[in-house]
């Protein structure tokens, strides 16, 4: 690939050197690469929008009408369909956009970012609003998994640069690149984007799986608030109302609700919520959300996957590595927060429960290892964090 | 050779073995199980892991955990997780 520096990304998209600098260390530009003090520019890049100007004038986006048909947006999320016929689902739907998207969440969701960003690529400049936002959600979080940090944040700004440029044209759409925009972050930990609307002014106007979605983020976010009874609350009753019924969403509600009720210390309600996530992921092999999540559910995979289905807990951990390192270099720039980078997926689920008040025993029992091995994983993550209180694991934690 | 960490915890000489960690590229020290083979003070106090669980004798700080770092009895060393548990109960019969 032929490659160019600053100075002449600059001169042939007419524009500063300074701003060409910035669409770099933004990652707005795809396959940019940092060489020593210098970028490395793919020749055939195209140049980003400039979010200033988006903002000014609405952006180029599709005429309203277009927006109003959420057929393409993150469609196998959207679909109902019996725990085992995921694939099936898939390839009923429509070719083109529609299954090309919904192929790509299949791969993403059951753990093979590689394949789900090579699919959802294509469509991250499309003019389908609703293929375009799927799209750069799932490369994203695909990228990350990969360990391609600057493109999925170029795919994070790519979306907050369509929420702002949906302005008040169309209400559809905004409710649309809300709902992703939303998603992209909280997920991720970071600042809510600038422009978001309320909750119920964008919920109403989504579809039912989606809405569902939504209404998981909004759980994730109530938790991260440390508002565990609210969130679990707000996951039952989405269950409730329907959401069993699309795995996608009902599998992510599930695993907010084991987060709630760990953190309550209700663990037999925990314990339940898990095993119904797995019932309905383990048929078609949906395990990307329990890697996601792994830090959060308080050794709950590690006490009842890891002894039932051993093949698939080293699957999740594998998915956790990699997922973790990719959040891992997401968060910290964005937050300033300390993560514990250094521990093992073992070492964190025992120390995040030492860091909400669990005594060793309390963990033993929970966890189904031995006093002196919960011992052992907490002291050697205090070590490692250089720490002296068992209090101080708290400021690493993800509470 | 073995690698280890001395520690003088008032007095009490502990050698602690030190294991490489592949994650972090840093030696990180073994502790001994002080519950099962107690370690004393030459003043006769008992020397503890700061993150064990509290004893039925332990008092507490409000703010703290339920464990020995968070007693006012226990007397935290620097650099490490052990201290001395200054509780009569506990002194080397």
């Amino acid at each position: 690939m032929e490659y160019l520096s600053v100075r002449e990304t600059a001169e042939k998209w007419k524009i500063s050197v300074r701003m060409v600098q910035q669409f770099c260390t933004q990652g707005r530009i795809p396959g940019a690469q940092k060489l020593g003090k210098f970028w490395a520019i793919p020749a055939d890049a195209e140049k980003p929008q400039d979010p200033r100007v988006v903002r000014k004038r609405g952006a180029e986006l599709p005429s309203t009408s277009s927006l109003l048909d959420h057929t393409n947006l993150m469609p196998l999320m959207n679909t109902p369909f019996q725990p085992g016929q995921g694939l099936a689902a898939v390839e009923a739907m429509a070719a083109g956009p529609q299954r090309d998207i919904a192929t790509a969440e299949y791969h993403y969701f059951t753990g093979k970012p590689e394949a789900a960003a090579k699919e959802a690529e294509p469509y991250l400049t499309s003019s389908d609003m609703g293929a375009r936002l799927s799209a750069c959600l799932i490369y994203a979080y695909a990228n990350l998994s990969i360990g391609e940090i600057q493109w999925a944040k170029f795919a994070l700004g790519e979306l907050n640069a369509v929420l702002t440029a949906a302005g008040e044209q169309s209400p559809q759409l905004k409710a649309a690149a809300a709902f992703i925009a939303a998603a992209g972050a909280v997920l991720l930990h970071l600042p809510l984007p600038d422009g978001l609307p309320a909750t119920q002014d964008f919920l109403p106007r989504l579809p039912s799986g989606l809405r569902a979605f939504a209404l998981y983020v909004q759980a994730h976010y109530l938790y991260l608030k440390g508002e565990y009874g609210p969130s679990a609350g707000m996951v039952e009753a989405t269950l409730a109302m329907g959401a069993a019924a699309y795995p996608i969403p009902a599998i992510y509600l599930h695993l907010v609700a084991v987060m709630d009720y760990m953190s309550l210390k209700q663990t037999e309600q925990a314990k339940a919520h898990l095993l119904a996530a797995w019932e309905t992921a383990r048929p078609d092999d949906l395990i990307e959300g329990f890697g996601e999540h792994h830090g959060l559910l308080g050794g709950m995979l590690e006490a009842v996957i890891k002894p039932g289905w051993p093949e698939d807990f080293k699957h999740i951990i594998d998915i956790t590595y990699r997922f973790s390192y990719g959040w891992r270099r997401v968060h910290n720039p964005e937050t300033g927060h300390d993560v514990a980078d250094d521990l093992t997926t073992t070492e964190f689920a025992a120390s995040m429960l030492a860091a909400r008040g669990w005594t060793n025993q309390e963990i033993a029992d929970h966890m189904g290892i031995s006093l002196n091995t919960v011992k052992r994983y907490i002291s050697i993550a205090m070590e490692k964090l250089h720490i002296c209180r068992r209090q101080d694991l708290k400021q690493f934690m993800l509470l | 050779m073995e690698r280890a960490k001395r520690h003088n915890i008032e007095g009490a000489i502990l050698e602690i073995p030190l294991i490489y960690d592949q994650r972090t590229g840093q030696f990180i020290e073994e502790y001994p199980d002080l519950l099962e083979t107690p370690v004393y003070t030459p003043a006769g106090e008992r020397i503890l892991l700061t993150i064990e669980d509290a004893c039925p004798h332990a008092k507490l700080r409000p703010e703290g955990m339920r464990d020995c770092g968070s007693c006012v009895y226990y007397r935290q060393s620097p650099e490490c997780l052990l201290g001395v548990c200054g509780h009569e109960k506990q002194r080397r019969s």
